[in-house]
């Protein structure tokens, strides 16, 4: 909302800056966003006397002047045809800014030289200062004029501009009124706001009016007004004061009914009386299927419970919103039937985004306006008519109170001002707070007051909204900053966060980059993975197509991750941890997931030596199996990312913990992405279930290990998991461990085999072994992979 | 014995194309020909043996060991050819070797500071879910169905009552409802509103907090977020408080930090006012407390919201929020 100092100043006397004004509202009232002075236009521009003007030696259509501006003398260069030695004008020095006639554009003034002749500023003409279209020639101002004197002054464009930003449930704080009320409580100065007394009506026409609903319209006033000049253009003082809180001025009947909003608050809605059929109008709900044309075009179909506004025959306004084609005031208009009520604010709202359709009343509905005053709304309005157009006739007057709020009664403890804000207030500070601002304070004892709350102040109703007008009113910067007193104790351990940060530490400590993607995924970020649409939650208003659907992956995020940086280096890790979605019945399905990338030679090793470092640090055994497509794969669409046989799974028992999969190449392709990819998601809420918070001590073996070497070729078939256990299955209690070390494929190895080298370790938990034990158990490690596997062994 | 060295032999032969790093190569050599090396033993134990068998053993024992030393070193040499530590010096200003270290990302980083100080002041910590209702986003916040706060969280819907919460606060009504008071707690998370310039995304990350007892006051709120801003921000900072409005708050308060780059004098951050905007706060509205089936006649609390990105960028000059969810390696790896 945009206030006008000089208009507020109808309302209250008050010696401060604009700055000061603007500080005090920020902190106690209504934020301001800017504070715009009228005169910044005009910095650098003054007036000044035309003292000589001689031809210019190298332009005919050029002069060349000796100007005076008080304090100095100028040459200035000018073509105007209208210039003459004597003249009073408006001079723009350099550093000024004004409108080029040329461009239109705001322009500096720089001294310059104009065919060889300096020219120390402009004289300026209306269209260039802004005062007014395209203009023949300079300014001249009368002869009076005094020179020197600054050009915002002289023509008195002195009004500051604050531009506010209402809270939403201060309807009370818009309008000039509105904000005095609110200067004068901070300020402690008297409010000048004026009663308007209509004159009797003649009762010549009448409208008949029905409140069907009063939670829908809580009070209906009008006034039926005869001897309209439809055409009128507003007076000057007017138009200047909407064109200053950012109204275009159209005519002086509309231009009135916005001047009123602006002024007390109130939206106004103008009739054409005599469109209004039957004489009769009825304030109702809509109902199913009602449709409604409106002024400015556009025909809308309304929900049902908008309040709208039926004469005798048909749909004549869209309360509160916009009012329809067939009965709102027109340049035809004789006869005004102007209205102020009090409308329902969520209903209008409601409606108002519904349909798509915002006016500037409904940012005054949906904040809400007060009932009681709207006949002395509509007076003012009245009495601002009649006083610039004589012919109007007051003709009927109509006001149906249906639903009037009652004023509002709250205790209020003024103890309750240091237990709640933590300030002390001395109650008489407390009590002329509450007076400033218009409450009247009844006591029913010194520490009990019952408070009634004025009429405009709707969104006061409890003891703790009296606490903040209070402490508003003395300052909240008046707070003081301690600590809260309580018993210690510590914070709850949450599993969960605290693996989340656990993991992820790990992981970066590792050389992961973590990175964070929204949840959104686009329809083709779907197809790029071979997702499908079905099985995504939709999010019903997106943003924009692209963020359609939340995501039920980390992996095609990281993948993008991955493009993003494919040419920052080798080997790169990067991984997520967030949430995923999944469609439910009844609801979402919303759960935790880790995902990491890893880019480039061994990915897939790499990525799962991440997972099982992962593993590890929660204490979880899970066992890595080769991951079979199931018959139903088509039902999971995971499928199309994991590449053909080369996918694992990790899980315990039978409980899925997470996969491991180098990413399907056309996968790849779809992202532009050259070198192999690996990812592994770790199913998180499965993993914290089973994580080992507190390890029990196993004791360990203080005897020597022996150590041996077992090398052999063995068919490529054959996997590093089914020669594990085939070892394990031997159950050797001397033997303590299996551990892989290296697995060849190349010259020297028979085709279709693969060499592979384990050691395996030896000890007792009670003695020192004999080699010759170690040596028969290892006989028979050779013998199982022999027979199982047809191994040949290399001794 | 002879059999003997050729078994060590062989099995050093089959074995030391298995060394794949000097470590293990070096805990081989020594298990082999160290002082207590098998082969060394071996060599010892040549001593006590008959005088007749101990001059062809000791002759085999000595072309043993000159093979198996001929098969380490160079086995070594194929390690890397790694002189040993003795010989040269060592050009010890060549960067070290090292891993690759990655970064959790920035809002991590934050998130975890957060985390920190809150607890070491007996904060719980939440994560609540981002697919929230309608009821604790808003309903249980004193915000009812087509309330015109609503409007200052634009809101992605999934169906008429299930949305993506607009704010971290939504975990209040879910903590409070049957919990232990008193209680302190705070929930941070991701959110998501319509909205993308900037200084917004439509998702970004919020915290908030609660603290609920029989005698905080706001000047409690106050003195907290001040210990809390100025632990995160790294600097000591003051706060204050503009009256404002939240449906969830009475008092209700915006709170500002005063600015952290220019120590309140002014600067283009604080855009000349030495204050910067942080959030919103205030004491929990008595409706939320009835929403949640608390006597706000016994108890009273406080409550305050803000974005993690914020502070992120004020403390470490970032203009532009879209930089944290680009996540290119040359931004992450700053932090």
């Amino acid at each position: 909302m945009l206030l006008s100092l000089n208009w507020l100043s109808d309302y209250i006397k008050l010696k401060k800056t604009p700055e000061q004004i603007a500080e005090r509202l920020t902190m106690s009232s209504i934020e301001v966003e800017s504070v715009t002075r009228e005169a910044e236009g005009f910095r650098n521009i003054v007036t000044g006397k035309v003292l000589a003007c001689g031809k210019h030696p190298q332009a005919d259509r050029l002069k060349v002047c000796r100007v005076s501006t008080g304090k100095e003398e100028r040459t200035i260069v000018c073509g105007a045809p209208n210039v003459a030695a004597g003249q009073k004008v408006a001079v723009a020095l350099p550093g000024a800014v004004v409108t080029s006639m040329k461009t239109g554009e705001r322009v500096e003034i720089k001294a310059t030289v104009l065919r060889g002749v300096e020219s120390q500023g402009m004289i300026c003409g209306e269209d260039e200062l802004g005062l007014s279209g395209p203009s023949a020639g300079i300014m001249v101002l009368p002869d009076a004029t005094p020179v020197g004197v600054g050009i915002a002054e002289y023509i008195g464009k002195t009004d500051v501009v604050i531009e506010l930003a209402v809270l939403a449930h201060r309807g009370d704080c818009m309008g000039h009124l509105g904000v005095a009320r609110e200067v004068a409580a901070l300020f402690d100065v008297r409010l000048a706001e004026r009663k308007y007394a209509l004159p009797k009506a003649s009762g010549k026409k009448k409208l008949h009016v029905t409140v069907e609903d009063g939670d829908l319209c809580g009070r209906y006033s009008g006034l039926i007004i005869s001897g309209i000049d439809a055409k009128m253009q507003s007076p000057q003082w007017l138009q200047d004061r909407l064109v200053k809180v950012g109204e275009r001025p159209i005519n002086f009947v509309v231009d009135l009914t916005n001047y009123i909003m602006h002024d007390l608050g109130q939206p106004l809605h103008a009739f054409d009386y005599d469109q209004l059929r039957g004489q009769q109008i009825t304030i109702r709900g809509s109902r199913d299927g009602e449709k409604i044309a409106v002024i400015g075009g556009g025909e809308y179909a309304l929900p049902v419970g908008s309040i709208v506004i039926e004469d005798s025959e048909r749909l004549v306004d869209l309360a509160g919103i916009k009012g329809a084609a067939v009965s709102s005031f027109s340049d035809k208009t004789t006869t005004l039937f102007l209205e102020a009520a009090a409308m329902q604010g969520v209903a209008i709202r409601r409606t108002s985004r519904r349909i798509g359709l915002r006016s500037e009343a409904v940012g005054y509905f949906e904040k809400g306006v007060d009932a009681q005053v709207l006949m002395n709304v509509l007076s003012k309005a009245f009495v601002v008519l009649k006083q610039h157009m004589p012919s109007v006739q007051l003709e009927g007057i109509v006001d149906v109170r249906k639903k009037i709020p009652a004023a509002s009664k709250v205790k209020f403890r003024p103890e309750r001002v240091a237990q709640l804000g933590g300030v002390n207030v001395p109650s008489t500070i407390a009590q002329n707070a509450l007076t400033r601002l218009g409450f009247v304070i009844k006591k029913k004892s010194k520490s009990e007051w019952v408070i009634s709350v004025p009429s405009w102040r709707r969104d006061v109703s409890m003891e703790e909204d009296l606490v903040e007008e209070v402490v508003r009113i003395i300052g909240y910067e008046k707070i003081p900053a301690t600590l809260p007193i309580a018993n210690i104790r510590a914070a709850a351990p949450d599993p969960q966060l605290r693996w989340q940060r656990r993991i992820k530490q790990l992981l970066a400590d590792q050389g992961g980059f973590e990175v964070i993607n929204f949840s959104f995924l686009s329809p083709q970020r779907l197809r790029e993975i071979g997702q499908e649409a079905k099985d995504h939650v939709k999010v019903q208003n997106p943003l924009s197509e692209d963020q359609q659907y939340l995501r039920s992956e980390l992996v095609s995020g990281l993948l993008n991750v991955a493009r993003t940086n494919s040419q920052r280096g080798e080997g790169q890790v990067f991984f997520e941890f967030g949430r995923v979605f999944f469609p439910g019945s009844p609801d979402v399905v919303e759960k935790n997931q880790l995902t990491m990338c890893v880019v480039g030679e061994g990915a897939f090793l790499r990525a799962k030596g991440f997972a099982e470092n992962v593993l590890e640090a929660m204490g979880v055994q899970a066992s890595s199996t080769v991951l079979v497509r199931p018959d139903n794969w088509r039902e999971c669409a995971y499928w199309n990312m994991f590449a053909e046989g080369q996918a694992a799974d990790f899980r315990e028992a039978n409980v899925h913990l997470g996969v491991v999969s180098m990413v399907d190449p056309k996968v790849l392709k779809n992202f532009d992405l050259q070198k192999p990819v690996a990812f592994c998601t770790l199913y998180v809420d499965a993993l914290v279930e089973r994580a080992r918070t507190v390890r029990q001590y196993a004791a360990f073996s203080r005897f020597p290990i022996i150590e041996l070497d077992v090398a052999a070729f063995v068919p490529q078939r054959v996997t590093w998991a089914e020669i594990e256990k085939s070892v394990e299955d031997l159950r050797e209690p001397i033997m303590q461990e299996v551990h892989l070390l290296d697995v060849y494929v190349g010259r020297g190895v028979p085709e279709g085999q693969r060499s592979i080298a384990f050691r395996v370790t030896f000890q007792s938990p009670d003695r020192t072994l004999r080699a010759e034990e170690a040596d028969v158990v290892l006989a028979k490690v050779w013998k199982q992979l022999e027979q199982r596997f047809g191994a040949q062994i290399r001794k | 014995m002879h059999e003997h060295f050729t078994e060590i032999e062989n099995r050093v032969r089959q074995h030391l194309p298995l060394v794949v790093d000097l470590s293990t190569w070096e805990k081989y050599y020594h298990e082999t020909l160290g002082r207590r090396g098998e082969l060394t033993q071996a060599l010892r134990a040549v001593g006590e043996m008959p005088e007749a068998e101990r001059r062809e053993a000791g002759r085999m024992g000595n072309i043993v060991k000159q093979r198996v030393e001929l098969l380490f070193s160079k086995r070594r040499e194929e390690l890397g050819g790694m002189q040993t530590q003795a010989t040269t010096s060592i050009d010890v200003t060549l960067p070290g070797k090292r891993q690759v270290n990655g970064r959790l990302h920035p809002v991590s980083i934050l998130k975890y500071q957060i985390w920190d100080i809150f607890q070491s002041m007996g904060f719980d910590v939440h994560e609540t879910q981002e697919v929230e209702s309608d009821f604790f986003n808003f309903q249980a916040l004193n915000m009812p169905p087509d309330h015109p706060a609503r409007d200052m969280q634009d809101t992605f819907y999934i169906s008429d009552d299930v949305l993506l919460r607009t704010h971290a606060t939504s975990f209040q009504g879910r903590v409070l409802k049957g919990a232990t008071l008193p209680l302190r707690a705070i929930s941070t998370g991701r959110c998501f509103r319509r909205d993308s310039d900037m200084t917004h995304t439509p998702m970004f990350h919020q915290f908030d907090g609660i603290m609920v007892d029989e005698k905080v006051t706001m000047a409690d709120l106050k003195g907290t977020l001040q210990e809390v801003m100025s632990r995160l921000l790294e600097k000591e900072v003051k706060v204050r408080f503009r009256y404002s409005y939240f449906p969830f708050v009475e008092p209700g308060a915006e709170f500002d930090v005063s600015c952290s780059l220019c120590d309140g004098r002014g600067c283009r951050t604080c855009k000349g006012t030495g204050w910067l905007e942080m959030g919103g706060a205030g004491m929990i509205h008595p409706k939320v407390f009835g929403a949640v089936g608390i006597n706000p006649k016994k108890y009273q609390g406080w409550a305050f919201g803000f974005g993690i990105e914020r502070p992120f960028m004020i403390k470490h000059g970032v203009g532009d929020i879209r930089l944290l969810y680009e996540n290119d390696v040359r931004f992450l790896e700053q932090f």
